[in-house]
């Protein structure tokens, strides 16, 4: 069930409803039972995944919170990682790795296409995320940050509570759980809060990136017939595309836990203002640049130690990071291209004078669109079309920007420059009544009325 | 109290909005919309002075583009020998499924009738199940579906139609090619197994595919529960509610390339869904008539030489259109 699907529509008021309408006590099985529904109308057998995926964890927990023998402990460890890893690199990364390795093995050509064949199944959605959520439970309950949950079912909803289920964010349990377990009372402001973030949630994925994605699609399905300057435009627009897609989905994800008095951590930061590298990740999918800071880097050393050491540690937080989004050589260069431009950054440092900010701001912004040309590369040969292609039509093709997602994009850009240093809900406290509904009433038209027409679920529902 | 009186204040003041915003975009701007993402009811819109409306895919204005001196539609050419005006609703791969849709909005005594094509291979497994095209047309049968305006509009937005997976069709394709029995013994009982059969060599030889692709095109019986046949019901069930006169006319298909590629095993199925399609929709004291032009045009006739397609030089177009018109001038 998409967010923006009249399934959710539905399902989304009804589950309010009878939230509020339970006693807190039950509260628990009510969003358990609201998650499952979520996630297994996708494919009923992803419900298995997930639940596997739970009591491994589950189970892990406890036994490491019951023994102090640290031999045990790390075998226990160990085997949580290989489970939730093992279920990513089954499903995320089996048909990659069967694809370079098939042609070496020494089995008849049918059998390699029975088995490449066998591996080509749809990915389970939100994989990505509630694996590394579990283990991160798992992770600091050996490092003793945490003790586990003893319920069973209350712990299966931590991994699959539905707001944040599908992309995020991935969150720590000690940050969501005791909210998950608490009283909430139904107030205006939850309500209210939860409201507005949907709405923009859904107008920057439904108004800007669905009419931005069929115009990307174009250029990128035929690099070669459009121009220079039309080829730029896909460039900077997937940018745009995938930043309005999963923002817009994290806020949908947000308020919709608010409705339920629950707040998730915030996952973007209007990234697109950064004046750096480091900058950037730190406004930009916050919740899995600090799970790989956490879980990653600081584990490998961190930066307390020599220069060599942090140099490969940073690589090898931003390669992985590439390759957490899918199993292509163009995520390791996309990662790659951050891993070495935040690098440079640290080594060259130049001062950051209020003159010079503009130019921070644009050195930043144009790395960042080079590297979003490779994550939305079918393969490097069409990186390169794009970024380097001449075209061969006599004429090449250019593409007409509809009016509406030019006037779509003219309030996100506004709304964007407003929300980068207070949050939506900041603003609008202290907007005059009339003036803030005549924006819902124009955000809202403009989600009737533009939005995209074409089907392109949510973009980081595939990683 | 407090809490319900805000929330309730609010709902009324969002109903304004919507019911508002409904009405704006019906006066400004769902007639651009059809332009760009319904054209066909666009143009349907702008048909209902003619006499006939045409529905029809790329059958009606695919031409020969190397020797064709007419290049004029099937239906263009049908107004040269009948004196009814018709107009053409045609776009690709489009089928009953979607006519059906556009069907429903034709305002009650404007027109006399409908000619609609009937395709044979719109029932096959390989066009039910096609990546390219079925998704887009279950989003133009949704886009024609008789809503008001911001109703279609938000169901578009919202993909309110069946959408399937690529993965989830070509396995739904290929539980198809195995479980549509047909009327023959092992190997030919099934579409996987005769396809199976190696008489033109290895996978790679040009016309071991071009039979293939015949078997997967015509290699099934038409049932009374196929979802093709549930369009057609409706659409002879609309055309009798707004008193539509109905012509049917069943497409041409390459049956000679088929005699000689796989031969009578598959021409007798494609003659059998034939006679199916005649026998349950031939009804001419209830205003439905099939007009059977499978057999019609010769192979020269054809344009594609490496898919089996309803694709017709001038020559092949005239035939049709002479077909039709006969039918129309003996209702007459």
């Amino acid at each position: 069930m998409l967010f923006n699907s009249v399934e959710f529509l539905f399902f989304f008021p009804v589950v309010i409803a009878l939230y509020y309408a339970t006693n807190y006590k039950w509260r628990w099985l009510l969003l358990l039972l609201a998650s499952y529904v979520f996630y297994g109308s996708w494919k009923i057998e992803f419900l298995s995944l997930i639940a596997l995926s739970t009591l491994v964890d589950f189970y892990i927990g406890k036994n490491l919170a019951s023994t102090d023998n640290s031999k045990k402990r790390f075998r226990l460890l160990l085997v949580s990682l290989i489970c939730n890893l093992g279920l990513l690199v089954f499903f995320k990364y089996g048909s990659f790795v069967a694809s370079f390795t098939m042609p070496i093995m020494p089995i008849p050509e049918w059998r390699k296409d029975q088995i490449i064949n066998f591996l080509s199944f749809d990915l389970p959605v939100g994989i990505s995320f509630y694996t590394f959520q579990t283990m991160a439970y798992t992770i600091d309950i050996f490092k003793r940050k945490i003790k586990p949950e003893i319920h069973l079912g209350k712990f299966a909803l931590y991994v699959s509570y539905f707001p944040q289920l599908v992309a995020g964010p991935i969150e720590r349990f000690n940050h969501l759980q005791p909210q998950l377990l608490s009283n909430h009372k139904l107030t205006y402001e939850n309500l209210s809060h939860g409201a507005r973030l949907m709405l923009y949630g859904f107008f920057i994925k439904m108004v800007i990136a669905d009419n931005i994605a069929p115009l990307v699609d174009l250029i990128f399905e035929a690099p070669l017939e459009y121009s220079l300057t039309t080829k730029w435009v896909g460039i900077f627009g997937f940018g745009w595309q995938i930043y309005a897609d999963f923002y817009g989905y994290s806020l949908i994800a947000i308020g919709a836990a608010r409705f339920m008095g629950v707040e998730l951590m915030t996952n973007f930061r209007t990234p697109y203002f950064a004046d750096s590298i480091q900058d950037f990740w730190r406004r930009w999918h916050i919740s899995l640049s600090t799970w790989f800071r956490d879980y990653v880097f600081v584990p490998l050393g961190g930066s307390e130690i020599n220069q060599f050491i942090w140099v490969r540690n940073v690589l090898v937080v931003f390669i992985l990071s590439g390759l957490w989004h899918g199993a292509n050589y163009t995520f390791i260069i996309w990662g790659t291209i951050h891993g070495v431009f935040y690098l440079i950054e640290r080594f060259i440092k130049i001062p950051k004078r209020s003159f010079s900010k503009p130019v921070h701001w644009l050195k930043t912004y144009l790395i960042v669109s080079l590297a979003w040309l490779f994550f939305r590369a079918s393969d490097v040969s069409n990186a390169n079309d794009v970024l380097l292609g001449f075209h061969t039509l006599a004429i090449p093709k250019t593409l007409d920007l509809p009016m509406e997602l030019i006037l779509g994009f003219s309030i996100f850009i506004v709304l964007e420059f407003i929300f980068r240093k207070e949050s939506l809900n900041l603003v609008l406290n202290r907007t005059p009544f009339f003036i803030r509904w005549s924006g819902y009433a124009i955000v809202l038209f403009f989600i009737l009325a533009f939005s995209g027409t074409t089907n392109h679920p949510f973009i980081y529902f595939q990683f | 109290m407090e809490i319900l009186k805000k929330i309730g204040i609010r709902v009324l003041l969002l109903t304004f909005i919507i019911l508002a915003a409904a009405f704006i975009y019906k006066r400004y701007f769902f007639s651009d919309f059809l332009k760009e993402e319904g054209h066909l009811l666009y143009m349907l819109n702008r048909s209902v002075n003619a006499d006939y409306l045409f529905f029809s895919a790329s059958s009606d204005y695919t031409f020969d583009t190397i020797n064709d001196k007419d290049t004029g539609r099937v239906s263009f050419l049908t107004m040269n020998y009948c004196d009814k005006s018709i107009k053409s609703i045609a776009e690709g791969h489009h089928h009953a499924g979607v006519f059906k849709e556009l069907i429903k909005h034709i305002p009650e005594n404007t027109i006399e009738g409908i000619i609609v094509a009937m395709n044979l291979r719109s029932f096959c497994p390989k066009w039910l199940t096609d990546e390219k095209s079925e998704n887009a047309l279950q989003q133009y049968a949704a886009a024609y579906a008789p809503n008001f305006p911001l109703v279609t509009r938000l169901r578009l937005a919202l993909k309110n139609y069946p959408i399937k997976t690529e993965s989830e069709l070509k396995e739904t394709r290929a539980e198809y090619f195995k479980t549509w029995v047909l009327p023959y013994p092992f190997p030919k009982n099934n579409i996987e197994n005769w396809c199976a059969i190696e008489k033109y060599g290895d996978w790679k030889n040009a016309k071991r595919q071009l039979a293939d692709h015949y078997i997967k095109s015509y290699g099934f019986v038409i049932e009374k529960d196929h979802i093709r046949i549930n369009d057609f019901d409706q659409i002879v069930e609309l055309a009798n509610t707004k008193n539509l006169r109905l012509i049917f006319h069943i497409l041409p298909e390459d049956i000679e390339e088929a005699q000689i590629l796989i031969g009578d095993s598959l021409t007798n199925l494609i003659a059998k869904n034939r006679n199916f399609m005649i026998q349950r929709y031939h009804q001419p004291q209830n205003n439905v008539w099939v007009i059977d032009n499978l057999e019609k045009v010769s192979h020269a006739d054809f344009t594609d030489r490496d898919f089996p397609t309803e694709h017709y030089n001038q020559n092949g177009r005239t035939i049709i259109a002479k077909a039709i018109a006969q039918q129309l001038n003996a209702i007459k």
